[in-house]
C-alpha cells in the first residue's frame, strides 16, 4: 500500500466482504489491480481475501463510528477513495403484517441508512478529487415485490429512489453513481432467507407461508435463475472501470423478466401471475416442473 | 349495513383535512386523526369526530384505535395520509433527519396499518388507503429521502395488497403531484436548514425554483380527496391513483424514457439560466453557509 506516488493505483472499498457478492467482488477488484479494502462486521472472516492482498478493515454499516475510523484509515493513506462498493445487506424476510417495527427499522439501518451515510462519508474525498465511483448493489426486487418479503423489497426500493437522486446530485462532480440489479445469487443469503420466515402456526396465513416455502425451495434446489456471486462481481467491477457507467446493471433472467413483465402488466395482471404462483398448495401431488 | 367508518391520519389540514370532509359529505363516521386534538376540534365539520394520532408512537396509535373500536364498533376504511418532505441533498441530510422521514412516512404508516389489520380480518373486509406521490415512481434530485420514503410505501403497498387480498382487504395507492397544502412550504423549509455544502448551493436554488413553479399552478387538496372518497367507496378499490394529470404525465415519461433521458430532463429543468431569464441577480435568498 506504500507503493509509489507517480503511479497511484486506485482505491475500492467495499462493504459485507465476508462472504457471496461481496467476497466475490473483493476478489475481482484485487485481479484488476485495485487497492482493495475488504470490510465486513467480523474482519476475522476475511483471512481469504487479506491472504491475497487485500486489507481488512471492520465496517458495520448500523455503527457510524466504525465507519468513520474505516473511512478515515484509508483516506489517511490514499487521499481518497475511487471506488465505494455498498453490497452489505440483507432480506428481513415475513409478512407485512407480522414483520415487527423493530424488523422494519433493522431492515432499513442496514440496506439504506447505513449504506447513505457510508457515502456520505466517502463523498467529500471523492468531489475534491474530483471523480469516483459509487455501486450500490441493490436488487432486481428494486422493481417488483413479492408477497413475504415486503419490508426487503420496500429497503430495495427506497435505495433506487436513493441511487436516482443522488447520481443527478453529484454527477458535476465528476461522480458517478452505479446500481447493481442482480437477480437471486447463490449464497448462504438465500437458504437464510428462507429458514427466517417463521410464523405462528394458527397465523391466519399460514397457507400462504407454507406456499411461498414451497416455492423458494424448489426455486433453490433446482437452482434454475440464480447468478454466481463470480458474475455480478465481474459486472461491478466493468462498472468501476467503464467510461461512462451505466446508471442501472440488471442482471439474469429473473431480474430482467421479472422487471418487464412489471413494467408492462397492470397491476392486477401482475397480481394474478402472483397469485398463481403463490397458490397454496390443496395437496402435496407434484407438478408439472416436478415431473419434468 | 351499518354506516361505514373511516380514520384518517394527518387530519389536522391539507390532503387529510379535505379527505375527511370528503368522506363525511360521502356518508362516512369520520375519525380524523390529528398530533395535537383541541386545535383542530373546532375546525372539524359535522360527522368528524377529531382523535389523537401520533404516527410514531405506539400508545398513540393503539388508543386511537380504541377509541374508534368504542365509539363505532369498527374500521372501514384507513387513509394513511400523515407525511411530510424531507427535502436536502443526499450528502448534507443527516441520518437522523431521514430516519425521522421514515419514521412518519413509512413506519408510521405501518404502525397504523398493523393496528387495523386484525379488525379488518376479522370483519371480513376493510380497504388501507394510502397517500403515497408520484415520488413513490419518480425520484428527482434534493428530495432523495422523500422519494426513498414514497418508494418504500410503493413495495410494501404492493406485498400487502396480495397478503391481505384473501381477507378481504384492499390497498389502494393513491399518486398525487404537487397538490397546494404547505407542503412545499415545510419540504423548501428543510432544504434550506439541511444544506450546509457550498458546492451543492447553485443546484439546490434552482430547484427551490423548480419547486415553488410547480405548486405556484398546483391545485387545492380537493382533488386528491375526490381521488380518495372514489377509493373508498368504489366496488371494487383501484390499485393505483394518480393525480391530476401532471402526475399521470410524469409517470409514463418515467416510464417511457431512460434513466440519461430522464437525467437530462429533470436537467433541463434545473439549469440556472432557465429559470432565472438571465437575471442570476435574482436569484432568491438562500443561506449562504459555507461548506
Amino acid at each position: 500500500m506504500n507503493s509509489s506516488d507517480t503511479s497511484r493505483r486506485p482505491v475500492a472499498l467495499i462493504t459485507g466482504a465476508s462472504s457471496g457478492i461481496g467476497q466475490a467482488t473483493a476478489q475481482a477488484l484485487l485481479d484488476a489491480g485495485y487497492v482493495t479494502y475488504a470490510t465486513a462486521r467480523r474482519p476475522e472472516t476475511l483471512g481469504e481475501l487479506t491472504a491475497r492482498g487485500a486489507h481488512a478493515l471492520r465496517l458495520d454499516t448500523t455503527d457510524e463510528d466504525s465507519m468513520i475510523a474505516a473511512v478515515r484509515a484509508v483516506e489517511a493513506d490514499h487521499g481518497h477513495i475511487d471506488v465505494l462498493v455498498n453490497n452489505a445487506g440483507y432480506g428481513e424476510m415475513g409478512l407485512v403484517e407480522e414483520v415487527t417495527l423493530d424488523g422494519w427499522r433493522r431492515q432499513f439501518e442496514t440496506n439504506v441508512f447505513g449504506l447513505v451515510r457510508l457515502t456520505q462519508l466517502v463523498l467529500p474525498g471523492m468531489r475534491r478529487a474530483g471523480s469516483g465511483r459509487i455501486i450500490n448493489v441493490g436488487s432486481g426486487g428494486g422493481e417488483f415485490t413479492f408477497p413475504l418479503a415486503g419490508a426487503y423489497h420496500a429497503s430495495k426500493y427506497a435505495l433506487e429512489a436513493v441511487s436516482d437522486a443522488l447520481r443527478f446530485e453529484v454527477r458535476p462532480f465528476g461522480v458517478e453513481v452505479v446500481l447493481i440489479q442482480p437477480s437471486p445469487v447463490r449464497t448462504p443469503l438465500a437458504t437464510t432467507t428462507v429458514d427466517a420466515i417463521r410464523t405462528a402456526p394458527d397465523s391466519p396465513y399460514a397457507g400462504l407461508v407454507a406456499a411461498f416455502r414451497q416455492l423458494s425451495e424448489r426455486n433453490i434446489a433446482s437452482g434454475r435463475g440464480f447468478l454466481s456471486a463470480e458474475s455480478v462481481a465481474r459486472v461491478i467491477v466493468e462498472a468501476a472501470q467503464a467510461r461512462r457507467p451505466r446508471p442501472r446493471y440488471k442482471l439474469g433472467a429473473v431480474a430482467q423478466t421479472l422487471s418487464l413483465l412489471r413494467h408492462l402488466l397492470s397491476d392486477r395482471s401482475w397480481d394474478a401471475l402472483l397469485g398463481r404462483m403463490y397458490r397454496p398448495a390443496a395437496s402435496p401431488a407434484p407438478d408439472r416442473r416436478a415431473r419434468a | 349495513m351499518a354506516e361505514q367508518v373511516a380514520l384518517i391520519t394527518g387530519a389536522s389540514g391539507g390532503i387529510g383535512k379535505a379527505a375527511a370532509e370528503g368522506l363525511a359529505r360521502g356518508g362516512f363516521q369520520v375519525f380524523a386523526g390529528v398530533r395535537r386534538t383541541g386545535y383542530s376540534d373546532a375546525r372539524q365539520g359535522a360527522g368528524i369526530t377529531p382523535v389523537a394520532l401520533d404516527v410514531t408512537s405506539d400508545e398513540a396509535v393503539t388508543a386511537a384505535i380504541q377509541t374508534v373500536l368504542e365509539q363505532a364498533g369498527r374500521i372501514d376504511v384507513l387513509v394513511n395520509n400523515a407525511g411530510y418532505g424531507q427535502y436536502g441533498s443526499a450528502e448534507d441530510v443527516a441520518l437522523a433527519d431521514a430516519q425521522r422521514q421514515f419514521d412518519v412516512n413509512v413506519f408510521g404508516l405501518m404502525r397504523v396499518t398493523r393496528a387495523v389489520l386484525p379488525t379488518m380480518r376479522h370483519q371480513g373486509a376493510g380497504r388501507l388507503i394510502m397517500i403515497s406521490s408520484v415520488a413513490g415512481r419518480v425520484s428527482t434530485p434534493f428530495a432523495g429521502w422523500y422519494s426513498a420514503s414514497k418508494h418504500a410505501v410503493e413495495a410494501l403497498s404492493d406485498a400487502l395488497r396480495l397478503e391481505v387480498a384473501p381477507f378481504g382487504v384492499q390497498v389502494t395507492v393513491v399518486q398525487p403531484a404537487a397538490i397546494k397544502t404547505g407542503f412545499d412550504d415545510v419540504a423548501l423549509d428543510e432544504l434550506e436548514r439541511t444544506t450546509s455544502t457550498e458546492a451543492y448551493l447553485p443546484m439546490t436554488r434552482a430547484f427551490r425554483r423548480l419547486v415553488e413553479g410547480s405548486y405556484a399552478r398546483a391545485p387545492g387538496p380537493e382533488v386528491v380527496a375526490a381521488a380518495v372518497v372514489r377509493a373508498a367507496t368504489a366496488r371494487r378499490a383501484p390499485i393505483r391513483v394518480a393525480v391530476p394529470g401532471e402526475a399521470r404525465l410524469m409517470l409514463l415519461l418515467k416510464r417511457l424514457l431512460s434513466d440519461r433521458l430522464f437525467d437530462a430532463l429533470i436537467g433541463a429543468g434545473l439549469r440556472p439560466s432557465r429559470a432565472a431569464a438571465g437575471k442570476p441577480g435574482d436569484l432568491p435568498r438562500h443561506s449562504g453557509r459555507q461548506a
